[in-house]
């Protein structure tokens, strides 16, 4: 393992899991303060997501905070794969690609179901 | 008793705190019990609250990749989390989310019964799990197979109960794969970790030292788990206000959790949980065939 990775994957971790955090607990405060509603239904992804960035408002923030959640692992990945780049590790650059274009078809596959 | 606090005319402050304590108790148990929050979470939501359990697997999903990326940065700054191993593994444990979410949140996303039904044998392996939880010492003799020569897996960490350096050489590549592939599935159909299959599978299989099985499946889960909520956010499973306090939640009672952790002697614990989760697997039972709400 490349010496830098340790210290570099750790930050972005803490990093990306303290920045949900606060725009999450924002969001909450948020929806308090504008005497909003705890929703427990399902919505339809695209509304979810459309609906989020339309009005822009405590559930914008509240989106942002998950997807920076789901990104932080993601952003650990291209991290990892750079670095095994630089020190021309392939076997272990072909892993963390394979990894990558997995995510990235989840994505897909949620959007196009 | 609690679903009463979804009628209509309950103040937003009441259900939000109900949620955060329920997140809150969810995390301290998970990270008393090295299971993940979200075996305890989704069956206290769906059980207490009588919230849909595709909301609560998808909340529990976005949860766990909180607290197992911040655990994680610790584990991996003490050095005890394999990176090598665990970028290997999480290829399977990736798809495996990314199956199970579709399956959980497409393909049943009307028969909910059906993944109610499906925790009930999850639960009870865990609580079998817990219940005989014996760490196997690695046998440092044992010789590597050829994918762990390929790849350089394996190495040693420092175990400060030993109080010294224990290397460890990695084995059975294809059935950790194969496990890593299995709990990946789990977690992304039912918005649990997985851990509990990872742990003891690479512990037995594949020669690692438990806590660095431990670590390194922390590490995993993460990314297996945001796999599986992409998928979730697309299908609208990601409700937002309540995802809000129950991450914040969980993520405050597992920091709470390991914190007491080396305080708490969790093994006389250990019976109050496993009756806990045999009296969930029941109630979950009674739920899926109709008997219960």
């Amino acid at each position: 393992v490349p010496p830098a990775l340790q210290g570099l994957v750790s930050g972005v971790l803490r990093v990306g899991v303290g920045l949900a955090a606060v725009l999450l607990l924002v969001g909450l405060l948020w929806v308090f303060a504008s005497g909003g509603t705890i929703t427990l239904a399902s919505t339809g992804g695209a509304n979810l997501v459309g609906g989020a960035l339309a009005h822009p408002g405590p559930s914008t923030v509240l989106l942002a905070g998950v997807l920076v959640l789901i990104l932080t692992p993601v952003s650990r990945v291209v991290i990892s794969l750079s670095l095994f780049a630089s020190v021309r590790d392939l076997a272990f650059v072909g892993l963390t690609t394979t990894v990558l274009v997995l995510l990235a078809a989840s994505i897909y596959v949620g959007f196009h179901p | 008793v609690l679903s009463l606090l979804l009628s209509a005319g309950t103040p937003v402050l009441v259900v939000v705190l109900v949620l955060v304590l329920i997140s809150v108790a969810a995390g301290v148990i998970g990270a008393l019990l090295g299971l993940g929050g979200g075996i305890v979470l989704v069956p206290a939501l769906v059980l207490l609250f009588g919230l849909n359990i595709h909301l609560a697997i998808a909340a529990s999903l976005v949860s766990v990749i909180a607290t197992s990326s911040g655990s994680a940065s610790t584990f991996v700054e003490e050095g005890l989390t394999d990176l090598r191993i665990g970028m290997f593994l999480e290829v399977a444990t990736v798809v495996g989310g990314l199956v199970g979410a579709v399956v959980s949140a497409i393909l049943l996303s009307d028969e909910g019964q059906y993944l109610v039904l499906a925790f009930v044998p999850v639960i009870l392996l865990a609580a079998v799990f817990m219940y005989r939880s014996r760490a196997r010492d690695v046998d440092p003799s044992r010789a590597p197979d050829r994918v762990a020569v390929r790849l350089r897996l394996g190495g040693e960490y420092y175990d400060e109960q030993q109080r010294r350096t224990v290397p460890y050489r990695v084995t059975g590549t294809g059935i950790g794969l194969g496990f890593a592939g299995i709990s990946g599935v789990v977690s992304g159909l039912l918005g649990i970790g997985g851990g509990t299959f990872n742990v003891p599978a690479m512990n037995a299989f594949m020669n690692v030292p438990i806590r660095v099985a431990g670590a390194t499946s922390n590490f995993m889960i993460g990314v297996t788990a945001a796999a599986g909520a992409l998928v979730y956010v697309y299908a609208g499973d990601v409700g937002l206000t309540l995802v809000a306090p129950v991450v914040l939640g969980i993520f405050v009672g597992s920091l709470v959790g390991t914190s007491l952790h080396r305080t708490v002697r969790v093994e006389r614990l250990k019976g109050l949980f496993v009756a806990v989760l045999v009296v969930a697997a029941i109630l979950m039972l009674l739920r899926a065939i109709g008997v219960l709400g």
